[in-house]
């Protein structure tokens, strides 16, 4: 079997425009409101998920034919339980300082709806490795939108991106400046209608997205 | 086999949660020691940020350099810690403060010059502040006001309020500005550095008498 042939290409590139999973399939918007106030636990939190979400849906495939069906949803839990456990832990011994960063967010990823989604809707039905190109292109759908909302809110909220200054101190009230940071935007509503934003422009672009 | 029968079912799940349990065990087995060395090493570069030094990047070098730990007798007769910092002839003490913030618990490092009162620098960390609002107590955007702060004024032990609004603590030599949206942790701040203090206090205040006798 060709490693990307136009198959799992398609369900490559699917999740990350016209089936995102955020945007399309509204998954994962909790976590897509905490933690992208700043653009770097947005990013290291996606790609967590991206891992995630990737091995979830390669065990889960490995494991199909064998899982009972009525436990297949506890099984499930406990596999993405691992995985994020078995993340949370590397992180912490390995780039302690992001870790910090996100703190509860990591463990709060077993929550996240697209990976139970992902492994119930397609991994119980697909081999192994179009399984873990769908879990990868689905947690980089994901990631996208967290990037596009921690660039957005980080630039407008903060007036920095990835930490670093972007508007100049100079130009702020408190300096005798005319700029103020808009607070609104540090505040998980207004990643709310970000989204929602983003969702507008998506389908309006997307013609065959809107439903008749 | 059917799938669905109870002893496949059973097998199945106790097999699973024993493989499970037993790699994650292993996995925290083996990253244990280096995730504590990483916390005591984030802890000592606390402790050296609090007196401003640390910047080198050989951290612990310079705590072993620089740092004395202490312990103080509190007022309940417990032990509480305490450091003592010894760097261009200059004598600073460091008091760890430890508190809750809005969703968990927040902690840092005060140091005071040898009168017990001026602050010298903090630091201040948490483990699940609000990124953009609450989190920002780490920032030297907040803790930079705190230098040259007075906890006591005269013998009374006043700590350090948190007002609201940017500019509300000009001039006053026992407040800080607020974090705009992070009011709960900038008040548990507040809380933290006056609990810890008065856990401190008789300790202190034995210092501070000494320092005038002499």
């Amino acid at each position: 079997m060709k490693a990307l042939n136009s198959k799992n290409w398609q369900y490559f590139l699917g999740p990350l425009s016209k089936d995102n999973p955020v945007v399309v399939q509204i998954l994962g918007i909790c976590s897509a409101l905490a933690v992208t106030a700043q653009l770097k636990p947005a990013f290291v939190m996606a790609a967590s998920v991206v891992v995630v979400t990737g091995f979830a849906n390669l065990i889960m495939s490995c494991l199909r034919k064998g899982v009972p069906s009525r436990i297949r949803i506890i099984v499930q839990l406990v596999v993405i339980a691992f995985l994020v456990i078995l993340v949370d832990q590397v992180l912490k011994a390995y780039v302690y300082d992001v870790s910090k960063q996100l703190s509860v967010y990591v463990g709060l990823i077993i929550t996240n709806c697209i990976l139970m989604g992902r492994v119930e809707a397609f991994a119980l039905g697909h081999k192994p490795w179009p399984s873990f190109v769908d879990g990868i292109a689905n947690g980089v759908g994901y990631g996208i939108i967290l990037l596009m909302l921690g660039f957005v809110r980080e630039l407008f909220g903060s007036g920095s991106l990835w930490g670093f200054r972007v508007v100049p101190e100079a130009w702020y009230i408190q300096n005798g400046g005319f700029y103020a940071n808009n607070g609104l935007m540090m505040l998980p509503p207004m990643a709310l209608i970000l989204v929602g934003l983003i969702i507008w422009v998506h389908r309006s672009s997307n013609k065959d997205l809107i439903e008749k | 086999m059917n799938k669905n029968s109870s002893t496949y079912i059973i097998i199945y799940s106790v097999v699973m949660v024993v493989v499970v349990a037993t790699v994650l065990a292993v996995a925290s087995m083996t990253l244990q020691p280096i995730q504590n060395a990483n916390v005591e090493l984030e802890n000592k570069g606390a402790v050296l940020a609090s007196v401003g030094l640390g910047s080198s990047g050989d951290i612990q070098a310079e705590y072993d350099q620089y740092i004395t730990e202490l312990s103080v007798e509190a007022a309940d007769g417990s032990t509480l810690p305490l450091y003592e910092s010894n760097a261009d002839g200059k004598r600073l003490f460091i008091i760890p403060v430890s508190g809750s913030g809005l969703w968990g618990p927040i902690w840092g490092y005060v140091s005071v010059e040898g009168d017990w009162s001026t602050i010298s620098g903090v630091v201040f960390d948490h483990k699940g502040e609000t990124p953009g609002l609450g989190a920002e107590i780490t920032t030297p955007k907040f803790t930079d006001q705190f230098v040259g702060k007075r906890l006591f004024e005269g013998p009374q032990l006043v700590g350090i309020s948190v007002l609201k609004g940017a500019g509300s603590s000009q001039g006053n030599d026992h407040a800080v500005d607020a974090i705009s949206g992070g009011t709960i942790t900038s008040r548990a701040v507040e809380t933290m550095i006056t609990a810890t203090l008065a856990q401190y206090l008789p300790y202190i205040e034995k210092q501070r008498n000494n320092e005038s006798v002499e």
